[in-house]
């Protein structure tokens, strides 16, 4: 009797996005980019940030273009239907791959600090049998739950740090503008990928009904994600330098780990502080998952995307084991998503855009 | 929905059947409160087949006796050998009947041999650093003699020894004689520059001391800095909350408390030669002057006397202990470098590569400033 | 005809009609056919003026009222008619005019063909009068039967606020709610819902600030009830609701005119169901039952400072047992250092595993509960302390549970009771022990899953396609929702009600205070 009628709005689109974008990534952010950039990480992710902002442009232009038509819909208007087909597909195999990294990359962080003899498969054998009850659910339930979870995740995390706040030294971001501009060009990919998850803005605008907000939203997405990369690595070379940040495997948890409320309940509030993260990467999660059971679903032409939902649980299950450890799936993150990631969230929409706007101008001519 | 019945069925029966690897009850976990490592001496008994390299020694408090429930020992202590530490915490577990448990740690004692052993340092260093259990706010404190036997020491007061150390190191609030060192800093300052501080813990038969600090560098312990000495190196990285001092003026001993200490310390190239220049700024309270001197009026310019004498003081010892740790163990404990390369990064790219020869003969500037402030309630 | 006539026509054909004969006995024959051997249904049979006109009045001893009938029906037809000089063969042609107009003093009387309808009518304390050579029966509106006065409520107590509560009469309960709502486009709308129980309804909401499609939804699942009986509105409340599976209610029942009338004029749609005190709201969302009169009775800090408690409070409830397993027996990290130690030497001598220990103490709560309720006042309160007190001592001292447990549990219990409403409060009573199961198997893991679980479910409620948890994920984000969730924002600052609810005329309260304070000028 739940009727849920696949509606939401541009905001709510906001907010799935910025949790989608938040994930496992955020965890090493600040080795990245201080390893890339040392004390003008900063700049880096501003310099990012603002590349993001014409991606985050292209794609509202594409969606707004085609007005709550789907993915596959719109790239076969533009680029025919056998290219169409096999643009929606690559999607829902990067969206498998993506959703199998998560639970992966997660059950590997809950391991290491949470429950260290639990075997990894319980662990993710458990969180994406709560995420199919909400993939299961449709589009609506996803993004009220990204409206809870987003203000929560957030808020929380940045009341946790303020007590750190008096032991950081902004003198580690000194000297400023010391690191060759070109080199600063060439790792903005590092911060060009923490933000992968916009592109998921092709397939679910289609959901979207006040299409003419898309476009601020996007960026309020942008700016919302940015402002969360921006404040922790910020927080997190100020606290501990750019070498002991490069140093650390996950130096946002790290940082979690220096703070001490003073005469609270909790001591060692990382604990509390990863509990608090598995929400944000099970969003992440479910939205990689949902999109790649809605993008089947298209392509097979079925109006449920429900039905496929259990079937990917095997796949998602068996890639996330295929790496042996953290460092295998890493790399398998760098030869695979980032590749995936870069087509989809760079190379598709400005092609699409592109090609688009010449066929129209090509008829306006004729 | 039969479907979503079954899924919730399956996924509860998954969980009940095989779940609870890691429980363990609160009370089945011992809270091991001070970790002391020793070098294992290479002594007649050692079987040759044994890779023995070190002495672990562990406390935890008898819960029970805190809850006030139990009786018995307030704390035990177990000792035990072997080639690393995950080897010795696991041959541990087999004679407790507790599951060691380190989140509570609150200090990490290390024997002063050990400490002068690269290698072993090093290994301990990175267990400390990799452990995700261990956090950055723990202590960790140099022995001078074994390590062990600081633990075997039996406090009067606090029962648990690791809490006990834990607060006789937030006396750093009180007083600078302890070197203000958490393991945040001394990982930081290792990977930045490769030198570092730790506090000194001395034992006696039933007490021990934080004091001093020991001086690390390239990864191992190379001297000892004394209770002064950590003072002056505390001015130098302001670190100093309060510190007391005696001037001498007109042949009264006038004991001063100075607060509300700040330093700058910058380092730059003038003439060829890199400076590193300190500026301190205190206030200080008179706490004893003499009684009854009748001709002595406490007024303004007395007072101001008595600032600059305490500023010359501190002057000195500031420029006495950088000279020490210049010469004695050209080790760069104010991280100057650091300084230089976060403010001066052209100098700097000047000098880095043979830094380890330019700090020595760097030159130092002190500038003081102290202003007495109050005078005590007696006019 | 507008939306509201049309939608509450009367679609349906009524059952199969019996017309009423111009037979007098037989007309009779056929009421004592269908209610006849029930000792309460009276037949009363008497004659009318001087020509002797035969009649009968049925009436139900207990729910007519007695006096009325003897008064102002009987002594007005068999007595008093005598006096009016009536010729024959008026009397005959307009009998029913007459007898309107100068005999019988009750106040509503009317005139049906239908001896069904008659029968029903009979069964609901009127009285019927069935006239010789008339083919048509009088129906005279002559209910009354004992009922409770209106008294305060035993649930949903204030401490400032009105105090009458709803009885177990309808239209006593509609009369509540109409003496705060006197708009003239306040409506209420009756219907009949039970084959055999035959149950009044009653929809009330204002014209013009309903919400359209929530009134369509509600009469149309009302519709669609086909049921022996109705006893009391939760059967509807279950009939109706969105979710059955849900551990959560979707439909607010309350004893308290004022909360009705709030609502009403919040645009939501109430539901009043005869022979009982409780009534239906509808929609909910899991914020209004968050809300509490007395919330805006009371100055705004101190509204506002309540009803942040009571979040907290829930939350707390929810989660307390659940962090306790997940904390001793996973992750004693999270506690300082001291109490870690204290945990552990407190918990020394007890035998069973933190999960087992809460479980036993939960357990023994809810059943006290249970106890408590079902005793007799006092000896309630009594089992309270002892079951309490007693028990929890006596437990600590044995040794099968730790001090803090028993702390755990009293909070959990006092925090649980905070909630303004009770099937509110016992969901998450319910979800408590699911979340000590999680947290038990895989420690804070298992609580992120289980709330992962409830927000989920939550995400999906929906109450008469409002979404369950509205405005906090409300399409729009807008701050002026919010002034009336976590905060109640000051009276002079609600300028709207709450878009939420969708309606069509949201201006609450005009503008005011803009500087002109009180005894300023």
């Amino acid at each position: 009797m739940g009727r849920n009628n696949d509606r939401i709005s541009s905001v709510q689109l906001a907010m799935i996005l910025s949790v989608s974008i938040i994930g496992v990534g955020i965890l090493s952010l600040p080795r990245s980019v201080a390893e890339a950039a040392g004390p003008d990480a900063w700049i880096l992710v501003l310099m990012g940030t603002l590349m993001i902002l014409i991606i985050a442009l292209v794609i509202s232009k594409i969606v707004t273009k085609f007005q709550q038509k789907t993915m596959i819909e719109f790239s076969e208007i533009i680029v025919g239907k056998p290219i169409g087909i096999l643009i929606t597909i690559g999607f829902s195999i990067y969206g498998i791959i993506f959703a199998a990294v998560e639970a992966r990359l997660c059950a590997e962080v809950i391991k290491e600090y949470l429950l260290f003899n639990t075997p990894t498969e319980v662990i993710m054998v458990t969180l994406l049998l709560v995420s199919v009850y909400l993939v299961r659910s449709g589009i609506e339930p996803i993004a009220r739950m990204a409206q809870i979870i987003f203000p929560i995740v957030t808020i929380i995390a940045i009341l946790l740090i303020i007590p750190v706040l008096p032991e950081i030294d902004w003198t580690h971001f000194l000297p400023v503008l010391k690191t060759p501009i070109l080199k600063l060009i060439k790792s903005l990919p590092v911060v060009i990928l923490s933000f992968i998850g916009i592109e998921l803005a092709l397939v679910f605008s289609t959901f979207v009904i006040d299409t003419k907000n898309i476009k601020k939203n996007m960026y309020i997405t942008v700016g919302l994600v940015a402002m969360v990369y921006f404040f922790i690595v910020s927080i997190t070379i100020a606290r501990f330098g750019i070498q002991e940040t490069i140093h650390i495997t996950w130096p946002t948890l790290e940082l979690f780990k220096t703070v001490d409320i003073p005469g609270a309940f909790v001591e060692n509030i990382e604990i509390f502080v990863i509990a608090i993260w598995i929400l944000s990467v099970f969003m992440t999660l479910v939205s990689w998952y949902f999109s790649a059971s809605l993008t089947i679903s298209w392509v097979l032409k079925v109006k449920e995307q429900k039905y496929f939902v259990l079937p990917l649980i095997p796949i998602i299950y068996y890639l996330a084991l295929l790496p042996d450890n953290l460092a295998q799936a890493m790399d398998y993150v760098d030869r695979f998503v980032n590749y995936f990631g870069i087509f989809y969230m760079i190379v598709l929409p400005i092609v699409l855009l592109g090609i688009s706007a010449i066929r129209k101008g090509g008829r306006k001519g004729a | 929905m039969r479907k979503l019945k079954l899924l919730i069925i399956s996924v509860m029966s998954i969980v009940i059947i095989t779940g609870c690897w890691d429980k363990v009850e609160i009370d089945k976990r011992a809270f091991v409160a001070l970790i002391g490592i020793d070098k294992f001496e290479n002594n007649a008994d050692q079987k040759k087949d044994k890779k023995n390299r070190y002495t672990v020694t562990i406390a935890y408090p008898n819960t029970g006796v805190i809850a006030g429930k139990g009786q018995g020992e307030p704390k035990f202590i177990y000792t035990s050998t072997g080639e690393n530490f995950s080897d010795i915490i696991n041959g541990l577990n087999t004679r407790l009947g507790k599951t060691t448990f380190f989140r509570h740690t609150k200090a990490i004692i290390l024997g002063e041999k050990l400490a002068k052993d690269e290698k072993l340092f090093r290994e301990v260093l990175d267990v400390i650093e990799r452990s995700p259990e261990l956090g950055r706010k723990i202590h960790l404190i140099i022995a001078k003699g074994e390590a062990k036997e600081i633990l075997d020491t039996s406090t009067k007061d606090e029962t648990v020894l690791g809490l006990f150390i834990r607060e006789l190191m937030e006396q750093t609030r009180k007083t600078p004689r302890i070197a203000d060192a958490d393991l945040g800093y001394i990982l930081r300052s290792l990977h930045e520059s490769h030198t570092a501080i730790t506090p000194k813990i001395v034992s006696s038969k039933d007490e021990f001391k934080i004091a001093g600090a020991a001086v690390l560098k390239d990864f191992k312990m190379i001297g000892w800095l004394g209770e002064l000495e950590t003072k002056d190196l505390m001015f130098m990285q302001d670190k100093i909350k309060s510190s007391e001092m005696n001037v001498v003026k007109d042949d009264i001993i006038i004991a001063l408390r100075i607060t509300d200490v700040s330093t700058k310390m910058r380092v730059y190239e003038e003439e060829g030669e890199i400076v590193t220049h300190f500026d301190v700024d205190g206030e200080a309270n008179i706490q004893q002057h003499l009684f009854e001197v009748r001709d002595q009026p406490l007024d303004h310019e007395y007072l101001e006397k008595i600032g600059n004498l305490a500023a010359g003081n501190i002057k000195e010892e500031i420029k006495t202990t950088y000279k020490k740790i210049q010469d004695d163990y050209q080790a760069d404990l104010v991280q100057a470098g650091e300084s230089l390369r976060k403010h001066e990064p052209d100098t700097w790219d000047k000098v880095k590569e043979n830094w380890d020869e330019i700090f020595p003969t760097t030159k130092v500037k002190v500038d003081v400033k102290i202003k007495v402030r109050r005078a005590g309630v007696t006019k | 005809m507008n939306f509201f006539e049309e939608l509450f026509e009367n679609k349906e054909e009524p059952l199969k009609k019996i017309e009423v004969e111009k037979d007098y006995k037989k007309n009779l024959e056929i009421i004592k056919e269908y209610i006849g051997g029930s000792k309460d249904v009276i037949f009363r049979e008497f004659t009318i003026g001087n020509e002797k006109i035969k009649c009968g009045a049925i009436y139900t001893e207990g729910l007519a009222n007695q006096d009325l009938v003897s008064e102002h029906i009987l002594k007005n037809l068999m007595l008093l008619s005598r006096m009016a000089e009536i010729k024959t063969h008026t009397i005959k042609q307009k009998i029913y005019e007459l007898l309107k107009n100068m005999t019988i003093s009750a106040t509503d009387i009317s005139e049906i063909e239908d001896i069904n309808k008659a029968i029903d009518a009979i069964l609901s304390g009127d009285t019927v009068l069935i006239l010789e050579n008339h083919d048509k029966v009088l129906v005279v509106a002559s209910k009354g039967w004992p009922m409770r006065g209106v008294g305060e409520p035993s649930t949903e107590t204030v401490v400032r606020g009105p105090r009458d509560g709803f009885t177990e009469t309808m239209r006593v309960n509609t009369a509540l709610v109409r003496r705060r709502i006197r708009d003239p486009k306040f409506k209420v709308k009756q219907m009949q819902v039970g084959r055999r129980s035959k149950t009044d309804i009653a929809i009330m909401f204002i014209e013009e600030t309903v919400n359209k499609d929530v009134l369509e939804m509600v009469k149309e699942r009302l519709d669609k009830i086909d049921i022996d009986v109705i006893l009391e509105s939760g059967y509807i409340e279950q009939l109706i609701e969105d979710n059955w599976k849900s551990p959560f209610p979707q439909i607010q029942h309350t004893q308290r005119p004022d909360v009705v009338a709030a609502a009403i004029y919040e645009g939501r749609v109430a539901i009043v169901v005869d022979n009982t005190p409780f009534v239906l709201l509808a929609p909910s969302t899991a914020v209004t039952f968050l809300q509490s009169p007395e919330d805006y009775n009371e100055r705004f800090f101190i509204g506002s400072a309540i009803r942040i408690l009571r979040v907290i409070s829930i939350i707390m409830a929810l989660f307390m047992p659940g962090l306790y397993i997940a904390i001793t027996s996973y992750h004693p990290g999270m506690l300082p250092t001291d109490l870690a130690l204290y945990i552990a030497g407190s918990r020394m001598n007890v035998p069973f595993p933190a999960f087992i220990e809460a479980f036993i103490m939960e357990a023994a709560l809810e059943l006290l509960r249970e106890a408590g309720i079902r005793l007799p006042g006092a000896i309630g309160a009594t089992i309270g302390i002892v079951g309490g007190l007693v028990l929890g001592q006596a437990a600590v001292e044995a040794g099968i549970v730790s001090p803090l447990m028993v702390i755990i549990v009293a909070l959990t219990a006092i925090a649980g009771y905070s909630a303004p409403n009770y099937s509110f409060a016992i969901s998450f009573r319910l979800l408590r022990f699911m979340l000590m199961a999680l947290a038990g198997f895989l420690g804070l893991y298992g609580i992120i899953l289980g709330s992962i679980i409830i927000l989920t479910h939550l995400c999906t409620l929906k109450s008469f396609g409002v979404p369950y948890l509205s405005p906090i994920v409300a399409g729009e984000m807008t701050l002026k929702d919010f002034k009336d969730v976590f905060v109640r924002a000051p009276i002079h600052m609600m300028k709207t009600r709450p878009q939420f609810l969708h309606r069509s005329d949201s201006t609450r309260l005009k503008e005011m205070r803009r500087g002109d304070r009180h005894g300023e000028k």
